[in-house]
C-alpha cells in the first residue's frame, strides 16, 4: 500500500483512502521525562523555583528523619498506646470489647469498600508491607547486636538492675570512670538504657517497667578527686549472692569483670560501696550481652513465660539494704545518636511487637469483609466473568491467610511466645462471624446489586446499637449483677476513642440536621425559615467553646433532667448542633447552584415539592458540595481537641496529660509525644479526605460532566 | 364554544376527558401576562385541537415561550384562562399536577438529571407520579428509548451523550408519562447542525402517530413539513395563524413578510 501523496491532477490533493497508522509518540513526549519537563522545568524560573524548593524540602526532610531515626525516643508512643487511645483510666480487663468494636468497624468499612468502591492497588500494598515489616522487623532485630546497658553510679546512689539470663550466657561488666570533665556529656554511649523497675504507672491497667535513655551529666564532679570505691554483686531472685567482684578500688582504669549465668532466669545486680571508705566521682557501669528488657505488656507476658514471674521492685529492695530505689524516672533525653540497627531493635521492634497483634487481626477480619463484599458483589449479578472473578478474588485471598498462618508460623518460631494465642481464636471467632453474616446477607441478594447495598446499610444500623452497647456495657443481666460485660462509666473514656465517638457520632447525626436546617432555611413558611436562620446565624455567631461550656454547665440548670444526662452526650449534642448549622449553610450553597431548569423539568413531569426535593434537588446539591462537607467533618475531627476545657481527655489531652506527669517522666519528650498525635490525627483526617474523594467519582461523578 | 360551556361539562375521570366541542384540547382565552411592568403576553386567544401539530415562530422574545410554558404552568397568567383537557390552569395545585401529567414538555436545553442515568431520567417519574412498579417502568423506558433509537446508551450517564442524543432522552422521558399533548420549546436550538435532524426524525415521526404537540421552533424546514397550523408571535401577540401553505407562500401581515424574508 502506498502511503505516500495519490498522484494527483494539479493543484488538486487528495489524501490517501487508508489513513496513517496510528504510532506512539516520542519517549521525551511521554511519561516521566515529559511531565517533568512540563511541570518542573518549563522556564528558567521553573527551574529555579524547583531547584531552590527541592534543595529547601530535602533539607528539612533530611534533619527531620535525621532526628527522627537516630536521636528521638518513641518510647512515650508506643509505650503508652492502651493510653493514647483509651484514656488513662479505660478499665483494662475491658480492652477486649474496644478491640472488637474496632475488628467490627473495619470488617464493615472493608465491606463496604469492596461493594461501594474499590481498593486503591496503592492502599493495599502499603498495608501488606507494613505487615510484613510487623513480622519481619522483629526477627532483623534478633541479628542485632545486643545493645549494652549502661547505668550511672554515683556514690551514694545505687540502682538495682533487674536482669534475664539464660543458661551459659556470659555478661560482661565493665566500669567507666568518669575522670573527664568533658565526657560527662557522654555522646558515644549511643544506648544509654537501663531498667527502672519502680515505676509507678499513671493508669490503672499498666505498669509496666520502663528503660530510658539516660546519658548526660549529673552536675559537675572534679575528675581530678576521683575516687570511687565500689564492687559489683550479682544476685537470684530469691536474694542469694550469686557473685561478688573485687572493688574497684578508686582506680581510674577501666574495670571489667564477667559472669556467666548458671541457668536460665531472673537475676539481679547492684553495686556495694566500700562502707569505710566509699569515696567520690561517677562511673558508668555497662552491662553487655543483656536483653533489654521489653518492657511493655505484652512483652512482659512473654518474658514472664520464658524466664518466670518478673520479680517486684519491693522484693529486692529488701536484700539490697544499701540500694536507693528511684521513685521517679530520671527525666534526661537521650543526646547521642543511635546506629540505625539500634533503632530498629530499640525503638522499631518493641513498637511493632506491641501492635502487631491488634494489626493483624485487623487486616485478617477486613480482609475477611472485603473478599466477602467481592464474591457478594460478584453472585448477586450473576454474569459467568464476575462468578469467575469473584472465584479467583477468594482463592487469591484465601491463599493471602493460608500465608500469613505460615507468616505467623514462622515468626513464633523465631519469637516464641510472642504472638499471644487469641491471634488464632480471633481467626476462628472472625471466620465464625463472617460465616454467620454472609449466612445473613445471602438472604438479601435476589440478584441485584441495591440488593447488596441495602442489606450493607441495614448492617451498618445494625452495628450502631451494637457498638453502643459493646461499649457501654449494662448493669445485670436477667437479675444477676454483670461483670463479664460490666458499664464502663463515661469518665473512663479517653484518648483516640473519645476522639472518634465524639467525631463520629457527631458528624453522623448532623449531617441530616445540617440538610433539614437548609431546606428549612429556604422554607415557604416563614416561621420555619426564620427559626432556621437564627439557629443558624446564631450557633455560627458564636465560638464553639462557648457551646461547649453551655452544655456543661448551664444546661443542667434547664432542669428536664438534663444534668444527668451524661456529660458526654451533652458535648456529642454540642458539637452536633454546631456543626449542623455549618453544614446547613454548606448544603444550602449546594441547593442554590441547581439550575433552575432542573425543577422545571421535574415539575413538568408532575413530580410533586417533596419528590423534587428527595429525587432531584438534594442529590445534585450534595454531590456539588461533598468536599466543602467532608472539609467540615475534617474540621469538626479537629476541634473535639477543645473538649479539655470541659475536663474530656481526648487523643491530645491524654497526651497532654502523659507529658505533664512528672511521676512518669515523660515531661521532656514533647516532641515525640506531639509528633505522635500529629501524625495520628493526620491519618484520620486523610483517610476521610479519601473517602470524600472515592465519594466524588461514584455515580454520575464517575464521568466528566457536561454543562447540561 | 364558551367559557361557560366548558365549565358546565365536567370531565368523568383525567385520561378520558369527553369530546367537547371541536376537540380543543387546549384553549387559551384572553391571556395576558406581565414580568413586572413588562406585557410579555397580550391578549391570546388560541386553541389547540387534539391530534394537531401546531408550530409557533417568531422573534426572540415575542413570547413563544412564555405562551407554552404557561400551558402547563411553569409560568403564571394574570389574566385570562387557559383551559387544558378541560381543566382550568389556576393556583389549585392538583390541578396543576393533574395537567402536568398530561403534559409532556421539552426543553431547549434538553434539562436531563445529570445525576441519573438515561433509563432512571425515564423510569423516575413513571414510579413516582405514575406509580408503575420498577419492572413495569423499566420496561417502558427502554421501549420508549428504542423507539428513539438509543436504547444502546440506558446505562449511560446524560452527560456521556451527544446533545442529538441528550434531547431524545428528554423526548422519551416526557413519552413516557404517556402524555396526551407534548410541548416542544425550541428543541434544536442548543444543538450542533449535524445533530438537529436525528432530533426531528424522532418528532416527525411522533407528529405522524398522532400526538397532540405545541412546537417553539425556528426549523421552518419542519414546519413547512408536520404543522397543521404556524402561530406567528410578534411583542407578546399573535400576529398570524395558519396553513403552513398560506403561512410560507402567502403571508398576510406586514410582520409576517418581514420576519419571513429575513428568515428564508
Amino acid at each position: 500500500m502506498d502511503k505516500g501523496l495519490q498522484p494527483t491532477n494539479g493543484d488538486v490533493y487528495v489524501a490517501s483512502a487508508e489513513p496513517p497508522e496510528a504510532r506512539r509518540p516520542p519517549i521525551a513526549e511521554t511519561g516521566a521525562i515529559r511531565w517533568a519537563r512540563e511541570n518542573l522545568f518549563k522556564t528558567r524560573y521553573d527551574v529555579l523555583l524547583t531547584v531552590t524548593v527541592a534543595t529547601l524540602v530535602g533539607l528539612f526532610l533530611y534533619s527531620f528523619l535525621d532526628w527522627v531515626i537516630f536521636k528521638a525516643q518513641w518510647e512515650v508512643a508506643f509505650l503508652n498506646l492502651r493510653t493514647h487511645s483509651l484514656g488513662l483510666s479505660f478499665p483494662r480487663e475491658q480492652i477486649w470489647r474496644v478491640d472488637m468494636v474496632v475488628l467490627i468497624v473495619i470488617f464493615l468499612s472493608l465491606f463496604s469498600v469492596a461493594v461501594w468502591g474499590s481498593m486503591n492497588a496503592f492502599l493495599r500494598r502499603s498495608v501488606l508491607i507494613v505487615l510484613a515489616a510487623m513480622y519481619i522487623v522483629p526477627i532483623l532485630a534478633g541479628f542485632v547486636p545486643k545493645t549494652a546497658i549502661n547505668v550511672w553510679v554515683q556514690e551514694g546512689f545505687v540502682r538495682v538492675m533487674n536482669f534475664t539470663a539464660d543458661a551459659d550466657q556470659t555478661i560482661g561488666f565493665a566500669v567507666i570512670p568518669q575522670t573527664d570533665e568533658n565526657a560527662f556529656a557522654v555522646s558515644d554511649l549511643a544506648a544509654g538504657y537501663y531498667e527502672n523497675n519502680n515505676r509507678q504507672a499513671g493508669t490503672s491497667f499498666d505498669t509496666f517497667n520502663e528503660r530510658s535513655a539516660n546519658v548526660v551529666a549529673f552536675g559537675t564532679v572534679d575528675p581530678s578527686e576521683y575516687d570511687l570505691n565500689f564492687r559489683i554483686v550479682v544476685v537470684g531472685r530469691n536474694g542469694n549472692i550469686l557473685e561478688t567482684s573485687e572493688f574497684t578500688g578508686g582506680s581510674t582504669d577501666e574495670f571489667t569483670f564477667e559472669w556467666t549465668a548458671p541457668r536460665s532466669g531472673w537475676y539481679a545486680t547492684y553495686v556495694e560501696f566500700d562502707e569505710e571508705a566509699p569515696g567520690v566521682g561517677s562511673a558508668w557501669l555497662r552491662l553487655e550481652n543483656i536483653e533489654v528488657f521489653r518492657s511493655t505488656s505484652k512483652g512482659r507476658a512473654d518474658v514472664a513465660e520464658r524466664y518466670g514471674e518478673i520479680p517486684e521492685a519491693s522484693a529486692i529492695a529488701e536484700f539490697c539494704t544499701n540500694c536507693v530505689t528511684t521513685t521517679t524516672r530520671t527525666s534526661l533525653r537521650f543526646e547521642g545518636r543511635r546506629t540505625l540497627g539500634e533503632f530498629v531493635s530499640l525503638q522499631m521492634a518493641p513498637a511493632m511487637l506491641e501492635t502487631r497483634g491488634l494489626f493483624t487481626q485487623m487486616v485478617i477480619v477486613g480482609g475477611v469483609g472485603y473478599l466477602l463484599g467481592l464474591a457478594m458483589l460478584s453472585l448477586s449479578f450473576g454474569a459467568p466473568d464476575t462468578i469467575r472473578g469473584a472465584e479467583r478474588t477468594v482463592t487469591s485471598g484465601g491463599g493471602f491467610l493460608i500465608l500469613l498462618y505460615f507468616g505467623v508460623q514462622f515468626s513464633l518460631f523465631f519469637n516464641p511466645g510472642a504472638v499471644a494465642l487469641n491471634q488464632i481464636s480471633f481467626l476462628i471467632f472472625g471466620t465464625l462471624v463472617v460465616i454467620a453474616l454472609s449466612y445473613a446477607g445471602l438472604q438479601f441478594i435476589k440478584g441485584d446489586k441495591r440488593d447488596v447495598s441495602r442489606g450493607l446499610v441495614i448492617l451498618w444500623l445494625i452495628s450502631i446499637p451494637v457498638i453502643w452497647t459493646m461499649l457501654t456495657g449494662f448493669a445485670a443481666i436477667g437479675g444477676e449483677p454483670n461483670t463479664r460485660f460490666p458499664i464502663i462509666s463515661s469518665q473512663n473514656y479517653g484518648g483516640m476513642l473519645l476522639t472518634l465517638l465524639l467525631s463520629a457520632v457527631s458528624i453522623v447525626l448532623s449531617f441530616p440536621l445540617g440538610v433539614l436546617l437548609a431546606l428549612g432555611r429556604q422554607s415557604d413558611l416563614p416561621v420555619v425559615s426564620l427559626t432556621c436562620t437564627l439557629f443558624i446565624e446564631f450557633v455560627r455567631g458564636v465560638p464553639l467553646i462557648t457551646l461547649l461550656f453551655f452544655g456543661r454547665f448551664i444546661l443542667p440548670f434547664f432542669g428536664f433532667g438534663l444534668g444527668d444526662v451524661d456529660l458526654i452526650v451533652r458535648t456529642m449534642v454540642m458539637l452536633t448542633l454546631f456543626t449542623a448549622a455549618y453544614m446547613a449553610e454548606v448544603v444550602r450553597g449546594g441547593l442554590q447552584i441547581i439550575p433552575k431548569g432542573q425543577i422545571e423539568a421535574a415539575q413538568a413531569l408532575g413530580l410533586n415539592g417533596l419528590w423534587t426535593t428527595i429525587f432531584i434537588k438534594l442529590p445534585q446539591a450534595l454531590r456539588a458540595v461533598i468536599p466543602a462537607i467532608m472539609g467540615q467533618s475534617v474540621s469538626l475531627f479537629k476541634d473535639t481537641s477543645l473538649v479539655f476545657i470541659i475536663g474530656l481527655f481526648e487523643m491530645l489531652g491524654t497526651m497532654n496529660q502523659v507529658l505533664s506527669d512528672a511521676q512518669t517522666g515523660y515531661t521532656i519528650f514533647t516532641r515525640e509525644g506531639y509528633l505522635y498525635v500529629g501524625v495520628a490525627y493526620f491519618l484520620f483526617a486523610y483517610l476521610m479526605a479519601d473517602i470524600s474523594r472515592r465519594v466524588e467519582r461514584t455515580g454520575a461523578g464517575s464521568i466528566r460532566r457536561n454543562d447540561i | 364554544m364558551s367559557k361557560s360551556q366548558i365549565q358546565a361539562q365536567e370531565p368523568d375521570e383525567i385520561g378520558n376527558p369527553h369530546q367537547i366541542g371541536d376537540n380543543d384540547v387546549i384553549q387559551c382565552i384572553s391571556v395576558n401576562k406581565w414580568y413586572g411592568d413588562y406585557h410579555a403576553l397580550r391578549d391570546i386567544n388560541i386553541s389547540v385541537k387534539e391530534r394537531e401539530v401546531v408550530v409557533v415562530i417568531g422573534p426572540s422574545g415575542s413570547g413563544k415561550s412564555t405562551l407554552i410554558r404557561c400551558m402547563n404552568r411553569l409560568e403564571e397568567h394574570q389574566e385570562g384562562q387557559i383551559f387544558v383537557d378541560n381543566i382550568e390552569l389556576s393556583n389549585d395545585l392538583k390541578n396543576i399536577n393533574a395537567i402536568r401529567r398530561e403534559i409532556g414538555m421539552v426543553f431547549q436545553q434538553f434539562n436531563l438529571f445529570p445525576h441519573l442515568t438515561v433509563v432512571d431520567n425515564v423510569t423516575l417519574a413513571q414510579r413516582y407520579v405514575r406509580r408503575r412498579s420498577k419492572a413495569q417502568s423499566e420496561q417502558i423506558a427502554l421501549d420508549l428509548l428504542e423507539r428513539v433509537g438509543i436504547h444502546d446508551q440506558a446505562y449511560k450517564y446524560p452527560g456521556q451523550l451527544s446533545g442529538g442524543q441528550q434531547q431524545r432522552v428528554a423526548i422519551a422521558r416526557a413519552l413516557a408519562m404517556q402524555p396526551k399533548i407534548m410541548l416542544f420549546d425550541e428543541p434544536t436550538s442548543a444543538l450542533d447542525p449535524e445533530m438537529i435532524k436525528e432530533v426531528l426524525d424522532v418528532m416527525k415521526e411522533l407528529a405522524r402517530s398522532g400526538m397532540t404537540m405545541v412546537v417553539v421552533t425556528h426549523e421552518m424546514g419542519f414546519a413547512r413539513e408536520v404543522a397543521d397550523r404556524v402561530i406567528f408571535m410578534d411583542e407578546g401577540r399573535v400576529v398570524e395563524v395558519g396553513t403552513p401553505e398560506h403561512f410560507f407562500q402567502n403571508p398576510q401581515h406586514d410582520r409576517t413578510k418581514l420576519f419571513l424574508s429575513q428568515i428564508l
